[in-house]
């Protein structure tokens, strides 16, 4: 129960300096932080594919389009603030903390000996007896292309409308 | 279990309300307004997933990952826009699209 309590209390602190430090470039870095911070909880209720999914969205994708947001404007009206040793000390403790909890987790081992569930059940079709299924994974994509195709391929669509509404955006400011 | 699960599900309605607060509070910063959007649908797929393993159930899984595609998508669709009035603009009214002192 103590990691999770020091893993989450520090989430809802590094949320909290999101919307209170100087700078944008620093609230993206301690984004940044809070979601690799909930990525280990994932990895560790054995569910690291959720974690590798969130770290290349989150962190790949979408960190990367505020980067290129903060490019695209002045960067000189970012850094109002001065750069001094103290600016740099909290995100230092903050990043000491974080790979001291990488120590903590080699040394103790698992979170007291809390496991994961491992035979998943679904409610929408619980009938898989003519498939062999024995990873979650595997009932996941079972289910994206028999019952929730449909929603799978509006999402994509909705992505590829905005595709074209970007190329749009484009076409119509030149 | 259900202990630790109401445990997990107290601080993310507790991370969901530090970036509502967040919303409110800052001002004229879009870049923060839309990290505060991401953190609040963050927040709620992570109910999402941790539901679906403590009640031993695939559905919330699933609806998290559909929930990851609407947030790439919005991500993006902000992405579009805010690059679009950065080229509308001028450059010296780019402030009050990053700038918390206004």
């Amino acid at each position: 129960m103590l990691p999770f309590i020091f893993i989450l209390s520090l989430a809802l602190l590094i949320s909290i300096l999101i919307f209170t430090s100087l700078s944008t470039v620093l609230s993206l870095i301690y984004f940044n932080f809070y979601i690799i911070l909930n990525v280990l909880l994932l990895c560790y209720f054995d569910l690291s594919f959720y974690g590798i999914i969130f770290v290349i969205v989150y962190i790949g994708a979408i960190t990367i389009f505020f980067i290129f947001l903060i490019m695209l404007i002045d960067i000189k009206s970012l850094f109002n603030f001065s750069i001094s040793f103290d600016n740099f000390l909290v995100s230092g403790f903050f990043l000491f903390l974080f790979i001291s909890f990488f120590f903590i987790l080699y040394f103790f081992g698992n979170f007291y000996g809390f496991t994961a569930p491992l035979i998943y059940s679904c409610p929408a079709t619980n009938d898989f007896s003519d498939l062999y299924l024995e990873n979650p994974l595997q009932v996941i994509g079972y289910l994206f292309v028999s019952d929730f195709l449909i929603i799978i391929v509006a999402c994509f669509l909705l992505l590829i409308c905005i595709i074209i509404i970007m190329i749009g955006f484009k076409e119509s400011e030149n | 279990m259900t202990m630790l699960l109401d445990f997990f599900v107290i601080f993310f309605i507790a991370n969901f309300a530090v970036a509502v607060l967040g919303f409110l509070s800052v001002r004229f910063n879009i870049l923060l307004w839309l990290i505060s959007i991401e953190m609040l649908l963050f927040s709620s797929n992570m109910v999402f997933l941790f539901t679906s393993i403590f009640y031993d159930d695939l559905m919330g899984q699933i609806y998290a990952l559909i929930l990851l595609l609407i947030i790439a998508g919005e991500s993006a669709f902000a992405f579009i826009l805010l690059v679009s009035i950065i080229n509308l603009e001028k450059p010296s009214n780019f402030n009050y699209v990053l700038n918390k002192k206004l």
